[in-house]
């Protein structure tokens, strides 16, 4: 099979095996592509350029192991959607391009002591208080949580532990957080007053979009033993939160984006899309950038520690528990727009790469020393959202998973429609009607986001999770169904 | 092309493309789809607090000041709220390095129980920018991140 690109209108697709894909090392590539699909996902891409992007990352300096598409690939700004790649610390480049705009997008699980058949008829009154509780959609924000400077700070530095210490969550909660909820090196200085304004008044929000917070409960295990130790039960309620750094992360994209244009022409780096502009890690501007996207990595940390917070004084306002009786913890919390400096078997020795995750989560197995104490056996949980109407996946990492994917794993199910198309769609129905007949409760600022993010909006997550599980990227071990969704 | 500018669809975000006779009514043109996209119509929103603001921007070259206007606006809206309507030009110099834009925004302040906004707009992105002139046409194409 072949496609083409903006620099080769010849790439071939090699199939690897039922579930891979390699875009072999061709003109300015430096190395491999993989994809991870099987043949029904594999030709949804055919219409997307995604392709094309796995192979121009191929094609950045310094680059380790293949450049990689996850199951969930879809088209992106320089780097595709659901693309990892890791480059040498010496070499190699680091690119906000290849983060997103969204640092530290990611998704956390709650589980509670709580079962579904108890509260199912209580569900629309948890929905109603948790609209309330947590702002959601454009310009919605707290009034009681606008910071000042030295606040801020403290937060871009310190991310969820900066949000305990303000009383929202238990110092316990850090444990279950990738990098305990803080990422290292943030350095508030390299960060602007624009983004600083842009960020003040939206710690504790969702935002627009396809974030959201959804109550859910444990509709299927796959292994008992692993869900248990995790702290899922069969028809366990759960709460998943989906959002990131708002518009500070935004705003430190953009502005390092065009710092590292300028430094991508000094030296130059040849690369075919401006999107994938990148600076040598080992350069100022590099090194600017990574202190800069930790501080906003931290801020997504704090965000969902906050909203956790209100998760919790949800199930104690609307359902009157204590939190004895609710049992709200963490199950895990994992990103999805990042570069990190991590770890790896490379060639059969350990080495420091920095690893590239857009749109795609880190995924370590049993027994590797990042993962909590209590998951040592089980390995890191994956937290894999579908869409509003169907349901969503918990995974773990898996120990066979392929040297070269470092550790990573998908993180949704993509987009099957886009948002014009999903409006034209249910321009005759009533999507909010029809979930509620389904036993899903539904409350978002405005009716346009519902039916933007209808179910059919997005491909079946069910798809994209057996391909995950099929090339033992990570192991299913329990599926999870909405009954109440907010949205912005 | 009916209007000077036009949406066009990627699977999660958008492109807007703008087409102008001259490279200032092209940036004039970017303010009012900026103003489409927030509103989702091709409409006047109702008037609030009407506000003016100057703005100042540097580039590289044309193509980085259409990316920051983009950005002004979008950072205006998140931060003033302010909902730009026109743009008076008052400079535009693409030839020199570094490229100039000025102005004033004009605009009214978003109120969310007077104003639906429709979507929340992170960033404008370098992917496939472009501007191209012919025969004093110009013609550009930013992609817009929601």
């Amino acid at each position: 099979m072949q496609f083409r690109s903006s620099w080769n209108d010849q790439l071939k697709l090699q199939r690897i095996d039922a579930n891979s894909w390699r875009i072999p090392r061709e003109g300015p590539m430096h190395t491999d592509g993989i994809v991870f699909a099987d043949d029904r996902l594999m030709e949804n891409l055919k219409d997307d350029r995604c392709l094309e992007q796995v192979a121009n990352v191929a094609c950045m300096p310094g680059i380790v192991g293949p450049s990689i598409g996850m199951p969930d690939i879809h088209w992106g700004y320089g780097f595709p959607i659901g693309g990892v790649a890791s480059f040498d610390l010496d070499e190699g480049v680091i690119s906000p391009g290849g983060v997103g705009y969204d640092i530290n997008c990611g998704v956390r699980l709650l589980s509670t002591n709580l079962l579904i058949d108890d509260v199912r008829d209580r569900v629309p009154t948890f929905v109603q208080r948790l609209f309330q509780n947590v702002p959601s959609g454009v310009g919605k924000a707290r009034k009681d949580l606008r910071l000042a400077s030295k606040d801020f700070r403290k937060l871009a530095t310190t991310g969820a532990q900066w949000a305990i210490s303000k009383g929202f969550g238990d110092a316990s909660d850090l444990e279950y957080i990738e990098e305990g909820g803080c990422l290292e090196g943030a350095e508030f200085e390299l960060v602007s007053d624009r983004a600083f304004e842009r960020g003040r008044a939206q710690v504790g929000t969702i935002g627009s979009g396809n974030h959201f917070v959804e109550l859910g409960f444990v509709d299927e295990v796959y292994e008992p033993e692993v869900a248990e130790r995790i702290g899922l039960q069969m028809n366990g309620v759960t709460v998943i939160i989906h959002t990131g750094s708002r518009g500070f992360g935004y705003q430190i994209c953009d502005d390092y984006l065009r710092v590292l244009n300028r430094a991508a022409s000094r030296p130059r780096i040849d690369l075919p899309d401006r999107q994938l502009c990148c600076a040598p890690l080992r350069s100022d501007e590099g090194k600017r950038y990574l202190a800069a996207m930790s501080c906003g990595a931290n801020f997504a940390f704090a965000n969902r520690q906050v909203i956790t917070h209100w998760v919790r004084e949800t199930f104690e306002g609307a359902w009157g528990l204590t939190p004895r009786e609710h049992g709200v913890r963490i199950v895990y919390d994992v990103c999805h727009n990042i570069a990190k400096v991590e770890k790896h078997m490379i060639d059969g020795s350990e080495k420091k790469v920095c690893v590239h995750r857009k749109g795609a989560t880190r995924a370590f197995p049993a027994g590797h020393p990042e993962v909590p104490s209590a998951y040592q056996h089980v390995g890191q949980p994956v937290l894999v959202p579908g869409d509003m109407g169907r349901y969503s996946y918990v995974l773990v990492g898996n120990e066979n998973s392929p040297d070269f994917t470092f550790a990573s794993c998908c993180h949704g199910a993509g987009r099957r429609l886009s948002r014009k198309k999903s409006l034209a769609a249910t321009k005759n129905r009533k999507i909010a009607q029809e979930l509620k007949e389904k036993g899903i409760h539904v409350a978002a600022a405005s009716r346009r986001t519902i039916d933007e993010e209808f179910p059919e909006a997005y491909k079946d997550v069910a798809e994209v999770v057996d391909v995950v599980h099929g090339a033992n990227l990570a192991t299913k071990v329990a599926r999870l169904r909405p009954v109440g969704v907010i949205k912005g | 092309m009916n209007l000077a500018f036009e949406f066009v669809e990627h699977t999660g975000d958008t492109a807007v493309r703008l087409e102008a006779n001259g490279a200032v009514e092209l940036f004039r043109e970017a303010v009012r789809a900026m103003l489409a996209l927030y509103l989702g119509r091709v409409e006047a929103p109702e008037e609030t607090e009407r506000v003016i603001v100057d703005v100042a921007l540097e580039g590289e070259d044309a193509e980085q000041l259409l990316v920051d206007l983009f950005a002004e606006l979008i950072w205006r809206f998140d931060v003033e709220s302010l909902l730009a309507v026109e743009f008076d030009v008052s400079e535009l110099e693409t030839s020199s390095v570094p490229a100039k834009l000025s102005g004033a925004l004009r605009g009214v302040r978003f109120d969310p129980t007077v104003h639906e906004v429709v979507t929340e707009v992170k960033a404008a992105t370098y992917h496939g920018l472009s501007i191209e002139e012919e025969n004093g046409i110009y013609r550009a194409q930013v992609v817009i991140d929601l």
